[in-house]
């Protein structure tokens, strides 16, 4: 049976190969027909491309039932948004309460106000500017509670020593000193709320039969109570939550190019921006800004280092290949496969996010090895003297299955991919794999018609080519690995052996991690501001629990209100480091039951009644209900509580979140017992994007580990053998192993964007064992020795590996110069993965074997089937 | 900041003389002078809950929340365009006894003057807010209802444009007026605009809608079970419907009285505090109520 298929394998190999090398002959024939269609049919793949959808939200990388993600809906259908812009400043006298501080801070806020009024400007998704010029201050006598602005227009100091009174009054209110000023005083701190993620979509064909009936004098809405009562609170299901507005990534940057112009209109101005000596300087945090990062700065620079490392790509291409015919053609077609690829996302209608870049790369990576195969060998068979179409077949005859089969893996490891349930990396995917097979059909169909019409290689008068310098340098060293792999296999093995050690000893030191405080570099403002705001402010970011009582008007309830301070205790305590704050309902209760009393601090604590409690509260909500709101939602069912944490990675926030649900399990222990409607769950954008983070690296990795097996399977297959499957993998794995060292040892975080790596160093490793061991099996199938043919295929197929992985690996490498950690990490991999992959394939492959022999049967097998 | 019920009954009470062609402005100011009577008493009942829309009609998705309060206006000062308010929680029970005071002037320079008492601490306080740089931000006994939509409204506060004359609501024909804030008034609203249909026999608004700055429409006010009582024009049902949060209120007048007498001694602060006083006084006024 074995022998039989593979016998049947080796043949349709062997038909496969006749096949390609009729394909130049074919398009010779067809040539205007062919190049009409490959015109017409990128035409009609261009005009899918402005129909491309993107979709950049994060939600997109969450299943629809993630409790976390469902419970941040919850979280914004009870509070409204989370999404606050920080704006730290520095006067420029260094004093937050002179009158000059005070009053710019007073023509910023008063100007902002202005502009979140109108209803033509971005500005107006500001719902509350704060400030110590704006804070809100309560004055609590006997008989009055006075609630008044803490400085306010009428209350600007004049004097020094006025302002130093107001220093001293200001550093007693408990929410002051550390939020809105530094305690040095020599810092403001500038809130900004906006409603990003929280407006309603809200449906306008309802609104409308709605209005239409209440024509009819005899509409009334129900307000009987219903039959069945549909869910509350954390039980909400998604179908029962509104629809909310999603927000492009753009509109961030919209929003602040408008909030940019009206600090730059009140000179206020970037603190890594050469500020004036006269200028307000600032720093900023928060969502928007950081989106508006992202969108103006790292993806226009991405746009830009792409550009420039396709330049340089095609500039090292040339010099390569040594000729301009060379250099135009497989860019064009490679182009050609970017501009089809992305013509079919486009028509496809699916929606895809920046992952599709690196379908861009794989294209060029797979465009560029193919082509340079097949440049590689028509070259050797010019300069073996066949005439140029002669050399055309032979050249197909011999790349062509090669290339086919990289192809093959390569889009079957992309496939497997797709069965994470992750849609952008299901997208990504299924596009990567169409790019790859787009890419490989036109350079094998194409790229001999278009070498006819204009040739890489000059012939002489007599017909004759010359081989150049370098590739006799190249030839000779090529050679010479020949010789150390057949001299000394085991010294290359025992090395090859000891490097993946090494590498494998640094596998416990790999960690996966995203941290907004690494991920940008220096110098555009992120990490100072971060490290800033952390130092002086106690935290740029905030995590929110849900506590949900189970019923209407359940958080008026002594018991809980204790239950929920004694686990903002463990918090502080617990996370001394981490957390500075925590905000919720407990300390607006002891707040208002202190003030009702006498005002005196040792009535600031939690009333025993619960009657005294509700009404505590029935009048706080009656006084300042948008302060309830941040809190409290209106059935007085859940309350939110808000935690500021400094920034850390990923890594740290999922410990800490471990911890979180351990004390919360602790404090609502008793609660729970009694109450079995009970609820609490953590939620808010920043453990939103960390868990969303480790959530797809983790999914990447697994499917990491299906693709190899995939690729794996497949060169069993292929080969036909098992000895000859493992020996195609084993310097398939090394890159992978190379890498995952050398992110460990030297300390590099796994993020979604350093795993981006993996595909493509997969790809190019496997194309390159691919065309090394097709070639020294069809010498074998030829009847040569197996020293011969590793030799053959070294000197043969080693040169075009080696220009591929020159070529693509200092195109890559461009992405060390940008402000994104995670691309100039991305780009130091992947010329790290595609430098040990040919290392691995010039020398252990041969070395392995030299030793192993493993093909001596097969060599029997094969002869007898050819 | 406690700017309590009364004013809310302001919007929708009795009749003045038709005129012809009257611009939006003039409908306006006569819509706003709309007699309520001198003084009122009533008790309501408020029910608030988040809602569905089933088969065309919002449903309240879980049981609402009620309140049962109990309330007392009279106009003052010496045209009688000042006025003071009381206002009583009679459930739930954990709220029961808390009472509001408040006295509201005409004079849009002078603050209006707020008391609460809490019956669980037995504590009276003055209510000072001098905090005035934006809309009134309180909801009325927690409902839907914000003090802002139920604030005394200002002829000058904004500018109107007739949209429809002649439009028929329900059994009713109407005028449909958009009335936008002034530069001056926006920074104290949180709408963009309102559109209100007033009902051209007695002036009352049928119907309003509020926008909010980006155009969409945020709430709508529905008055319905306009009755005459003791000659005055009054709405017994009043519902508002937040879109923004899709939850709805409606506050049901069960009892009602009008033009009666009101000894000055019932609102005054000391009134909050004296519940024995309080309710043998406020005995007399049920009974009238009908």
């Amino acid at each position: 049976m074995a022998l039989n298929a593979l016998q049947f394998i080796n043949r349709l190999l062997m038909k496969t190969s006749d096949g390609m090398a009729k394909i130049p002959d074919f398009t010779r024939q067809h040539r205007k027909k062919a190049l009409l269609s490959l015109l017409l049919l990128t035409v009609f793949f261009a005009a899918g491309i402005p129909r491309i959808k993107l979709d950049m939200s994060m939600e997109a990388f969450f299943r629809d039932d993630d409790p976390t993600l469902h419970n941040f809906n919850i979280f914004h259908h009870l509070f409204g948004s989370d999404q606050v812009l920080m704006l730290m400043f520095q006067p420029q006298d260094g004093d937050v309460f002179s009158n000059d501080s005070l009053n710019k801070v007073k023509a910023l806020e008063e100007d902002l106000n202005q502009q979140r009024l109108k209803a033509d400007t971005p500005l107006n998704r500001i719902t509350r500017v704060r400030s110590i010029y704006s804070a809100d201050f309560l004055e609590a006598s006997d008989d009055a509670l006075i609630s008044r602005k803490f400085i306010g227009p009428d209350g600007l100091p004049l004097t020094a020593a006025e302002s130093d009174a107001l220093r001293q009054l200001a550093m007693q209110q408990r929410d002051f000193p550390g939020q809105l000023f530094s305690r040095n005083s020599k810092l403001g701190i500038l809130m900004i709320q906006t409603d990003y993620g929280a407006r309603l979509k809200i449906a306008n064909e309802q609104t409308e039969t709605l209005s239409a009936a209440e024509n009819d004098s005899g509409f009334e809405d129900d307000f009987s109570a219903p039959d069945t009562a549909s869910n509350s609170g954390l039980a909400l299901t998604a179908a029962e939550l509104p629809e909310f507005e999603r927000v492009e990534m753009e509109e961030y940057s919209v929003f602040m190019s408008a909030f940019n112009d009206v600090l730059a209109r009140h000179h206020w101005q970037h603190q890594l921006n050469n500020p004036d000596a006269d200028a307000t300087q600032y720093l900023a945090v928060g969502n928007p800004w950081i989106m508006d990062l992202f969108f103006s700065v790292v993806m226009q620079e991405m746009g830009l280092i792409s550009l420039l490392s396709i330049l340089l790509i095609i500039i090292v291409l040339y010099f390569v290949v040594g000729s301009l015919a060379g250099t135009v053609w497989p860019t064009t077609l490679i182009i050609t496969g970017i501009v089809w690829t992305l013509g079919i996302v486009g028509w496809s209608g699916v929606a895809v996010n920046m992952m599709i870049n690196i379908t861009v790369f794989l294209i060029l990576t797979v465009g560029i090895a193919a082509s340079i195969h097949i440049l590689s060998v028509f070259k050797q068979m010019s300069e073996a003297g066949l005439e140029e179409h002669e050399a055309l077949t032979e050249t197909l005859r011999k790349t062509g299955l090669p290339i086919m089969l990289a192809a093959l893996t390569t889009m079957a490891g992309m496939l497997s991919m797709s069965v994470i349930p992750i849609a952008p990396i299901k997208a990504f995917a299924l596009f990567a794999s169409v790019g790859v097979f787009v890419t490989f059909w036109l350079t094998v169909i194409y790229l001999p018609t278009l070498m006819e019409i204009w040739s890489p290689i000059k012939r002489n008068a007599e017909g004759k080519t010359t081989q150049k310098k370098r590739d006799l340098y190249l030839q000779r060293f090529l050679s010479w690995t020949d010789y150390c792999g057949r001299t000394y296999p085991k010294t290359i093995i025992a090395t090859f052996v000891i490097v993946s050690a090494v590498s494998l000893m640094g596998l416990p030191k790999v960690y996966i991690d995203t941290n907004l405080m690494t991920l940008i570099k220096p110098g555009v403002g992120m990490s100072e501001a971060i490290s800033a705001i952390d130092g002086n402010f106690g935290g740029s970011s905030n995590a929110e629990i849900l506590i949900d009582s189970g019923r209407a008007d359940g958080i008026k309830d002594p018991q809980l209100l204790r239950a929920m301070q004694s686990l903002q205790e463990k918090i502080i305590a617990g996370e001394p480091e981490l957390v500075t704050r925590v905000d919720s309902i407990v300390k607006l209760a002891k707040e208002s039951y202190k003030n009702l009393l006498d005002g005196k601090e040792s009535n600031y604590r939690i009333p025993d009644s619960q009657e005294v409690l509700a009404q505590t509260l029935f009048s706080f909500e009656s006084a300042d209900p948008a302060t309830r709101k941040l809190f409290v939602d209106d059935e007085w069912q859940v309350a939110r509580m808000t935690i500021q944490v400094k920034t850390r990675g990923s890594r740290d926030y999922e410990q800490f979140n471990k911890n979180l649900q351990g004390w919360i399990d602790d404090s609502f222990a008793q609660i729970q017992q009694q109450n079995p409607n009970f609820k609490a769950g953590i939620t808010g954008s920043i453990p939103l994007m960390m868990e969303m983070m480790s959530y797809v690296s983790k999914a990447q990795i697994n499917s990491y580990l299906l693709v190899i097996a995939v690729i794996a399977v497949l060169l069993l297959v292929i080969f036909g053998s098992l000895r000859f499957g493992v020996m195609a993998m084993i310097p398939n794995l090394f890159p992978i192993l190379v890498l995952l060292g050398v992110t460990g040892w030297l300390g590099i975080a796994l993020d979604t964007d350093t795993l981006l790596v993996m595909p493509l160093a997969i790809g190019i490793a496997v194309d390159d064992s691919i065309h090394f061991l097709t070639h020294y099996r069809t010498e074998l199938l030829r009847g040569k020795k197996s020293e011969e043919a590793i030799h053959s295929a070294l000197t043969h197929v080693g040169q075009a590996m080696i220009y591929t992985s020159v070529v693509l690996s200092l195109g890559f490498l461009i992405f060390v110069f940008s402000v994104h950690q995670g691309l100039t990490n991305f780009g130091i991999l992947s010329a790290i993965a595609m430098f040990s992959a040919l290392l691995a394939d010039l020398f252990l492959l041969p070395a392995m074997i030299h030793l192993f022999k493993p093909f001596e049967n097969q060599k029997h097998l094969t002869t007898e089937a050819a | 900041m406690f700017k309590l019920t009364f004013s809310l009954l302001a919007l929708s009470l009795t009749a003045l003389p038709l005129h012809a062609a009257p611009s939006a402005r003039q409908i306006m100011q006569q819509s706003l002078d709309v007699n309520d009577g001198s003084s009122r008493y009533s008790q309501a009942r408020m029910m608030s809950c988040a809602f569905v829309i089933k088969k065309g009609k919002r449903k309240c998705r879980s049981k609402p929340r009620l309140k049962l309060t109990e309330s007392l206006g009279k106009d003052v000062g010496a045209e009688g365009k000042d006025s003071l308010s009381l206002s009583l929680i009679l459930k739930p029970s954990s709220e029961k006894g808390m009472a509001f005071l408040q006295k509201d002037y005409d004079d849009t320079e002078k603050d209006s003057e707020q008391w609460m008492y809490l019956p669980a601490m037995k504590k009276l306080k003055r209510i000072v807010s001098e905090t005035d740089d934006g809309p009134k931000t309180g909801t009325l006994f927690g409902s839907e209802l914000a003090y802002e939509d139920i604030e005394k409204h200002h002829i000058s506060d904004s500018t109107y444009a007739l949209l429809e004359e002649n439009l028929s609501y329900g059994k009713r024909t109407v005028w449909k007026i958009k009335a936008t804030p002034t530069e001056k008034f926006a920074p104290k609203t949180s709408y963009g605009h309102s559109v209100v249909w007033i009902d051209q026999q007695h002036y009352l608004p049928l119907k309003i809608e509020l926008y909010n700055r980006q155009g969409k429409l945020a709430k709508t006010l529905l008055q319905q079970k306009i009755q005459q009582i003791d000659g005055i024009w009054i709405a017994k049902r009043m519902q508002i419907i937040n879109h923004s949060n899709q939850r709805m209120s409606l506050m049901v007048t069960d009892k009602l009285a009008l033009n009666m007498d009101v000894p000055d001694g019932l609102l005054e602060s000391r009134a909050l505090k004296d519940s024995n006083y309080r309710e043998t006084q406020m005995k007399a006024l049920r009974m009238l109520a009908k």
